[in-house]
């Protein structure tokens, strides 16, 4: 299948075009802050190099924007939150556990009430749908339209939650609302956790859909959009732009799939430089290494299953200050190109010490020839510090590993690196993500109840249904493997009733 | 060391051992560690105390909460329940109590009486009643060497109080387990009350201390990529119990269901390539572990499942499709490998089968 990869980064928007196992074209195109003309400029590029691509089936965008967003704390909207659970859980406030900067950024109204359900499926308490009322008209009053709402056991029963939002979109009808139940868990204070980060970053969500949409169809591809999920698989637009927290992970995903693809290593420690921030992970058997324990996105803990990659904050665009020197923790992102001193601006980053110590050529070298030697030896050695600080924390075991270097600011990172056996740089490194996006598998899923069957018929069931849907979504019917399942038994229901969610993946046709 | 003072910077060691004695159950630790993190900003450090140095006349409760452990992850703590019950019981008794201790050191139950101290003002007692978690609220050392639970006073978040008083444990522990039920799985309880010369005879002495220790252990051991195994070894040593790891594999079924107040269900792990297979079946915590179908570890021995490369545990309730484990089974305190104790904390009392084998002959 003939597929187009898109990686939208913070400073840079990467296409590659892949027919089969092979790269055919890519391209990489600064980042634009209206996202739509970036991606346009890489689709007209990429068809430039290769017009094959105009008959690309798909167009699977991967992009850093959502969980770059949170760690930025930049573009997050402010959130209501209304939890139903009392007289339960009354001590442990929403948000108790985030940093109190992203707290801060994002906690609008923070209500408590009645409600939420037993694990037995009876109330905690009745709603009272007065005070969720008068809730609803305080979130109005404060100009707040994003609201999370969450709820004792609402995987369980999800009616509270549903209830509730009826009750805010009658008294708010152009909210936007997530619930709990539909990124669900069990596990109140993280399943809240992802459902108010979601909350903080729907309408970026809804803008940037629409951009992707709309550069697809400037560029007069007819293909169908994609984006990849944290998984590694890929999903459809429309449930991206509901969910955008699904698309957290996707970045270092995308780039370490593309790292063993092009290298053809499939064990190895991956660092992708991108332009705002390094990922460092882990491959096994040609994957990430998913972590076993709670996730943390910008320091707000989830229950999502994720590639284990640490983040810093070290890219081709990390500014630079001087007296005392220190870098970042904030990048010039996509304005690199017009800020960025070896590109006529006077902010000074990483990218222009790299060009002023000859490690890349960009730019005009002559606007950095005068860079004091001292402070540019001292920002590469602070760099080479973090990376190897951030590389031993992502080992488990002590003895040296091969390091793929991939991403366009990797010409930060040195040929030799403390715990390092050997630096592997490859072609096309510095558009891995895209070709990460482009290679994605895909993947079906099954959640519903089931009633009146074994567990393991259930099961059974839920799975085949699961492949089903993946085939006719494109998979290979020989590549699929189950790479989830869960099952809730629901007691409080007659008929040895189970809710059971199997999710399988596999190759693209 | 007669006591000392619980500080902020502690508090993931402590939790990160009480977790890993807790054999899968025990309850999460992470709602805890929040309460408690704020109380200590807000109300100062906590005091704990060895059971040598609690006063002659120091009355002692134990505290925690009962139920299903996935419930907890659900209806988070509240505070009023605990109050309520301490201040029930010394009601019930006509007296104050003078300090408090851990039904269980295994899981959030083992963070619990900190918590509880900080609201109270009253110091927390080194020591606990299980050296790790159990299902059941009267398989603890004090009802073995004969204490009494009465009088039990069990409370919950929508401010029920009920005091229980009957002559046998096993009674009350099905009461209160009756109750937990009603109230969605959980609740919590203050029971047997004891005397200072009580707790020294009969309790799993200086766990709390021994779950900081595990916990400062293991973190000093992930700094500086140590092999975590023997660093856990070495920790555990210093309590006299041994450690061994029974299995590394891949979490290939894990079935559980939440029923009576309990959560029941099996693990089933295989090699990676496909060699053995080990099942670990828990009622609440891990009870039994077969290799190949042969029991390897079993109760009062702690199972742990532990993430294969930071050694992180995992919760029965947590266990999920795909997972790298390894199963880890520590030596249980000598009080509950007694005959008398393994009358009521072995295998049989689950209803297993199998005879008790300490991990020592196994490893």
């Amino acid at each position: 299948m003939k597929r187009i990869g898109i990686d939208v980064g913070g400073t840079n928007t990467d296409a590659a075009f892949v027919d089969g196992d092979r790269v055919m074209a890519s391209v990489k195109t600064p980042t634009t802050a209206d996202v739509t003309s970036g991606v346009k400029k890489a689709l007209a590029r990429l068809l430039g190099e290769s017009s094959a691509a105009r008959a690309a089936q798909a167009v699977i965008v991967g992009t850093t924007h959502f969980v770059n967003a949170v760690i930025e704390r930049k573009q997050l909207e402010r959130v209501a939150v209304i939890r139903l659970c009392l007289p339960a859980s009354a001590s442990v406030q929403p948000l108790i556990d985030w940093p109190a900067e992203l707290r801060d950024a994002v906690r609008g109204q923070v209500a408590l009430l009645p409600g939420g359900h037993e694990i037995d499926g009876r109330e905690i308490a009745p709603l009272d749908e007065s005070a969720i009322y008068a809730t609803a008209r305080r979130i109005a009053d404060a100009g707040i339209s994003s609201v999370a709402i969450s709820s004792v056991f609402s995987p369980l029963r999800a009616d509270h939650e549903e209830r509730t939002a009826s009750i805010v979109r009658s008294v708010l009808p152009q909210a936007r609302l997530t619930l709990s139940k539909d990124l669900g868990r069990i596990g109140l204070l993280e399943r809240e956790n992802v459902t108010i980060l979601n909350s903080a970053l729907s309408s970026l969500a809804q803008r940037t859909t629409a951009a992707f949409r709309s550069a697809i169809a400037d560029s007069g591809l007819g293909a169908q959009l994609y984006l990849t999920q944290n998984d590694g698989t890929v999903m459809s637009a429309e449930m991206a732009e509901q969910f955008p927290v699904l698309c957290f992970a996707s970045g270092p995903t995308n780039s370490m799939r593309g790292a063993a693809f092009l290298s053809g290593i499939d064990e190895a420690a991956v660092v992708d430089v991108g332009g705002t921030t390094t990922d460092i992970g882990i491959l096994k058997n040609g994957f990430p290494r998913e972590t076993n324990t709670v996730i943390e996105i910008g320091g707000v803990r989830t229950l999502f299953r994720m590639p284990d990659v640490i983040s810093i904050a070290l890219g081709g665009g990390t500014r630079i200050r001087t007296a005392p020197l220190r870098l970042g923790p904030d990048s010039l992102g996509f304005t690199l190109v017009e800020h960025g001193r070896v590109f006529g601006g006077n902010d000074l980053c990483t990218t222009d010490v790299a060009v002023a110590r000859g490690l890349v050529a960009l730019g005009d070298p002559k606007r950095v020839a005068g860079l004091d030697d001292q402070l540019v030896l001292g920002v590469l050695d602070e760099a080479r510090r973090r990376l190897e600080d951030g590389i031993d924390r992502m080992k488990t075991q002590a003895g040296d590993i091969r390091l793929i270097a991939v991403g366009g600011g990797s010409f930060l990172v040195p040929k030799m690196v403390k715990g390092v056996s050997e630096v592997v740089f490859v072609p096309h490194h510095e558009v891995a993500n895209a070709i990460g996006a482009a290679i994605a598998q895909i993947s079906g899923e099954v959640d519903q109840v089931f009633s009146d069957l074994s567990r393991e018929e259930a099961i059974a069931q839920a799975t085949a249904l699961a492949q089903a849907r993946a085939e006719k979504a494109g998979a290979v019917p020989d590549s699929l493997s189950v790479v989830d399942v869960e099952e809730l038994p629901l007691t409080y229901m007659p008929g040895n009733c189970r809710r059971v969610r199997v999710r399988v993946a596999g190759k693209l046709a | 060391m007669a006591s000392w003072t619980l500080t902020a910077d502690e508090i993931d060691d402590l939790a990160d051992g009480c977790t890993l004695l807790g054999s899968g159950g025990g309850g999460d630790t992470h709602c805890f560690r929040m309460v408690l993190r704020e109380l200590l900003a807000s109300r100062g450090p906590v005091r704990i105390i060895d059971a040598d140095a609690l006063a002659p006349d120091t009355t002692v409760a134990n505290l925690g909460f009962v139920g299903a452990p996935i419930v907890m992850t659900e209806k988070l703590l509240c505070e009023n329940e605990i109050v309520i019950a301490v201040e029930a019981m010394e009601r019930r008794l006509g007296r104050s109590i003078g300090a408090i201790m851990a039904a269980e050191i295994g899981g959030g139950n083992g963070l619990v009486p900190l918590i509880a101290a900080s609201l109270l003002d009253l110091p927390v007692v080194d020591a606990d009643g299980m050296g790790r978690a159990f299902p059941l609220s009267d398989q603890i050392t004090y009802s073995i060497y004969g204490h009494s639970a009465a009088p039990t006073v069990v409370t919950t978040e929508k401010g029920d109080i009920v005091c229980i008083e009957s002559p046998n444990n096993r009674r009350i522990e099905q009461m209160v387990r009756a109750l937990s039920v009603v109230n969605g799985n959980t609740c919590f309880t203050a029971d047997y009350v004891l005397s200072a010369s009580d707790v020294r005879s009969c309790a799993v002495l200086e766990s709390v201390s021994l779950a900081r220790h595990i916990g400062g252990a293991l973190r000093a051991a992930r700094a500086t990529h140590s092999e975590l195994v023997p660093a856990l070894a070495n920790a555990l040593k210093s309590a006299g119990l041994a450690v061994a790891c029974l299995f590394d594999g891949k979490v290939m079924d894990s079935r559980h269901e939440t029923r009576g107040g309990f959560g029941f269900g099996r693990v089933t792990l295989s090699s990676l390539p496909p060699a053995a297979e080990m099942t670990v079946d828990f009622q609440n915590e891990y009870l039994v572990a077969r290799r190949n179908g042969i029991a390897v570890a079993t109760t009062p021995d702690i199972i742990s499942l532990v993430d294969s490369e930071t050694l992180r545990n995992i919760g029965s309730e947590s266990v999920r499709y795909g997972q790298r484990i390894k199963v880890l089974a520590i030596e249980a305190p000598q009080l509950l490998r007694s005959p008398a104790a393994l009358k009521v904390i072995g295998p049989s009392a689950f209803g297993f089968d199998v005879e008790y084998r300490p991990i020592s002959a196994c490893a």
